[in-house]
């Protein structure tokens, strides 16, 4: 994968909003273009239409000839452009020449528009573009039919002008609508980026109070941020509670893994110290008896440590798979079946469903080990452990399967149930040695496959542990 | 080391395998374990011989033969695994037991495939070591090994016999087959479905109660033996010593 560099949001939106603004500058520059060159062409083909018109109604016929008296006023009005040169020429249909300018360039209706001002009839005025005299030249051409006794004769009247005026007026629409477009496009454009450092604020706000703060502050984030950073705060937050957390549960572990250890090592250096100087060989023999005692102690102890060390590892990384639940329970009492037999502790499991979980098997292991074990080493001599394995319906069709493990030790009384399960708890009534951290694992375990682990009383006494999980049956 | 149990004990014995003096090397770099385990062999009439890098094993493995190493992991030098890696591309047929501090079922894995005939996790009971040992022992040289001992129980692979205390007890075919599967799996509870796989083939579709008849019948032969088949209620069955 090709690592791009990240891009920032506000150069982005910057961009964007620039390449936006000139897009809308050039267009509006562009229609205001159009629309100066059609205001000035129409107001300066009025004047010329006026004029033509004018010279038109001077025009008549005497005894058979036209006789033309052209108007001044005609010429004044379109002298109201000082720059132009003005053309005229009064023609027949035919095209002879009456008077004015020879050569003119003649309309050619089918090389190009023909344009009236009303459009109504023949005799309205038309104009054209033309190019006369080394210049471009805006052309007007008037009809009018002259009637005279037995004489009918239609006549020309056509005048141009330079468009220099006309080019004037439209240049210089164009420009002021060009400055107006500039100008609200610079005013747009600095309300715009105010709009983005406005809104970006708040992340900038985020970033600094993140680098701000000391990588050991793990409190959570007191900003006012906008709706949609909301989630991103609120998952900041969410993480540094679970690392705080995290530490936290690490920092008591470490503390009570430390006293867990170190009272066994000590016992063990002591008792070995001790059976050194011991003359006695029988004493000796207890000590060093003793000796092996806390060597066991303290490698169940480790072996517990490390499984859950190993555990939360595993949670972390592992998904769950189908596990057969009545399998893995029969392996472990096979595991444990053998040792509870040499301290009189029969296992029996009494259950013949066949159901799956889904899973991790090595914690679900874990889970089912501790357990068994605890029942088998809170039982008296010659007890019996009971494991059972339940499937009953549970809504959409699924099945909840419920393992119970029955001992007949002497039970755990109600006020200590909520502790057993804190890690490297022992009962202040408890004379068996142990971790403490089989329960603690074994809910976990429980808490993480979303069964719920619970602790009832076995009759006569004893102690009854139910998980219930959600499972199903196998086909 | 690997004989537990002195020859005035044979009645305690495991399912024992008589062989003494024999050459054992313990590759180990914690000078007090490897001690106890090299003391522990010495004392049963074993030749120890114990080294405490890789590379010093690797060195001695070329050029002596032993009968049996043990290996640990961690070592300075060459690691146990190279150190078995190299023994086994040497086509040295010598059963290792590895020892190591991990118990991953990867680890495991790997080692099997490297050629370890076993593998033992730290911290472990000399019983269980010297137990481990000797199954090593008996799987190499297990087509040779006719008899069985256990408790007051002898079977003879070859002449198809079960003795109790020396006297001969009547077995029907299945019946010795049932035991012979019991003592290759002492100390285990076996379940009705393992027990099937072991005793019929593929073709063969006994119902779990046929198992039921022939454990009736296998242990009332054997009730005046020190030796009992326990049924752990929904488990299966266990091959037990009177008094463990």
């Amino acid at each position: 994968m090709v690592n791009y560099p990240s891009q920032s949001i506000r150069s982005q939106l910057t961009l964007m909003t620039v390449c936006l603004l000139l897009i809308l500058a050039a267009l509006s520059y562009w229609s205001a273009h159009l629309y100066g060159n059609r205001a000035a062409r129409l107001s300066y083909d009025r004047l010329m239409a006026g004029a033509a018109l004018q010279v038109a109604e001077s025009i008549g016929i005497q005894d058979g000839e036209v006789i033309s008296d052209l108007p001044q006023a005609a010429f004044e009005t379109l002298s109201l452009a000082p720059d132009d040169r003005v053309f005229y020429a009064i023609t027949t249909a035919d095209g002879d020449h009456i008077t004015g300018y020879e050569g003119l360039p003649q309309f050619n209706p089918d090389s190009g528009k023909v344009m009236r001002l009303d459009g109504r009839s023949e005799l309205s005025p038309q104009f054209f573009d033309a190019y006369y005299s080394n210049e471009p030249v805006r052309f007007v051409v008037v009809k009018r039919v002259l009637n005279d006794v037995g004489i009918t004769l239609e006549v020309q009247i056509q005048i141009g002008q330079t468009r220099r005026a006309s080019n004037a007026l439209s240049a210089d629409i164009s420009w002021r609508v060009l400055q107006f477009v500039a100008f609200f496009s610079v005013l747009a454009l600095v309300l715009i980026l105010f709009g983005i450092w406005m809104l970006l604020r708040p992340l900038n706000q985020l970033n600094i109070a993140l680098s701000e703060r000391s990588h050991v502050d793990l409190s959570p984030l007191d900003l006012q941020v906008p709706l949609e950073v909301e989630p991103l705060l609120k998952t900041i937050n969410h993480f540094m509670e679970q690392l705080a957390a995290t530490l936290d549960r690490l920092k008591r572990f470490t503390g009570e893994a430390a006293h867990q250890i170190r009272t066994p090592l000590a016992g063990l250096k002591s008792q070995a110290q001790n059976a050194l100087e011991e003359h006695d060989p029988q004493l000796r023999e207890l000590q060093l008896k003793r000796v092996v005692e806390c060597s066991d102690l303290l490698s169940g102890t480790v072996r517990q440590m490390l499984n859950q060390a190993k555990l939360t590892y595993r949670f972390q990384s592992e998904l769950f798979n189908s596990v057969r639940l009545d399998s893995l329970v029969k392996e472990v009492c096979r595991d444990v079946a053998v040792a509870a037999l040499r301290s009189d502790v029969e296992v029996v499991y009494l259950s013949a469903v066949e159901i799956c979980v889904d899973g991790d098997e090595f914690a679900l292991k874990q889970m089912i080990q501790n357990i068994l074990e605890n029942a088998i080493k809170y039982s008296p001599s010659g007890g019996v452990v009971e494991v059972d394995l339940v499937a009953s319906a549970a809504p959409k069709g699924k099945v909840s399967a419920v393992l119970q493990v029955s001992d007949s030790g002497p039970g755990i009384p109600e006020n200590e149930r909520s502790h057993v399960f804190k890690q490297f708890y022992r009962s202040p009534n408890n004379k068996r040695s142990g971790s403490g951290l089989g329960l603690s694992i074994a809910r976990e375990v429980a808490e993480h496959h979303q069964a719920i682990l619970e602790l009832k009383d076995n009759q006569p006494h004893g102690l009854i542990v139910e998980i219930c999980f959600e499972g199903r049956l196998v086909k | 080391m690997i004989i537990l149990i002195k020859r005035s004990q044979t009645d305690v014995c495991d399912v024992c395998l008589w062989q003494k003096n024999m050459r054992i090397l313990i590759v180990e770099d914690d000078e007090i374990l490897g001690e106890a385990i090299s003391q522990r062999a010495t004392k049963q009439g074993h030749g120890a011989d114990l080294v405490s890098t890789g590379t010093k094993a690797n060195e001695i493995l070329k050029h002596q033969s032993y009968d049996l190493v043990i290996l640990d992991l961690n070592l300075p030098g060459l690691n146990g695994d190279q150190v078995l890696e190299k023994l086994r591309s040497r086509h040295t047929k010598t059963p290792v037991l590895i020892l190591t501090a991990r118990d991953q079922i990867e680890d495991r894995i790997h080692l099997l495939d490297l050629g370890a005939d076993d593998y033992l996790a730290k911290p472990f009971d000399f019983g269980e070591l010297e137990a481990r040992c000797r199954a090593i022992l008996r799987r190499n040289q297990g087509q040779s090994l006719d008899t069985v001992n256990y408790g007051n129980l002898e079977l003879d692979r070859r002449a198809c016999t079960v003795k109790i205390d020396a006297e001969l007890v009547e077995m029907k075919q299945r019946e010795f087959r049932l035991l012979e599967v019991f003592l290759s799996h002492t100390g285990r509870v076996l379940s009705k479905e393992e027990l099937l796989d072991h005793l019929y083939g593929f073709d063969e579709s006994p119902s779990p109660n046929a198992i039921e008849t022939y454990v009736a019948r296998l242990r009332k032969k054997l009730q005046n033996s020190s030796v009992d088949i326990r049924t752990l209620r929904g488990l299966g069955y266990l091959l037990d010593r009177e008094n463990g």
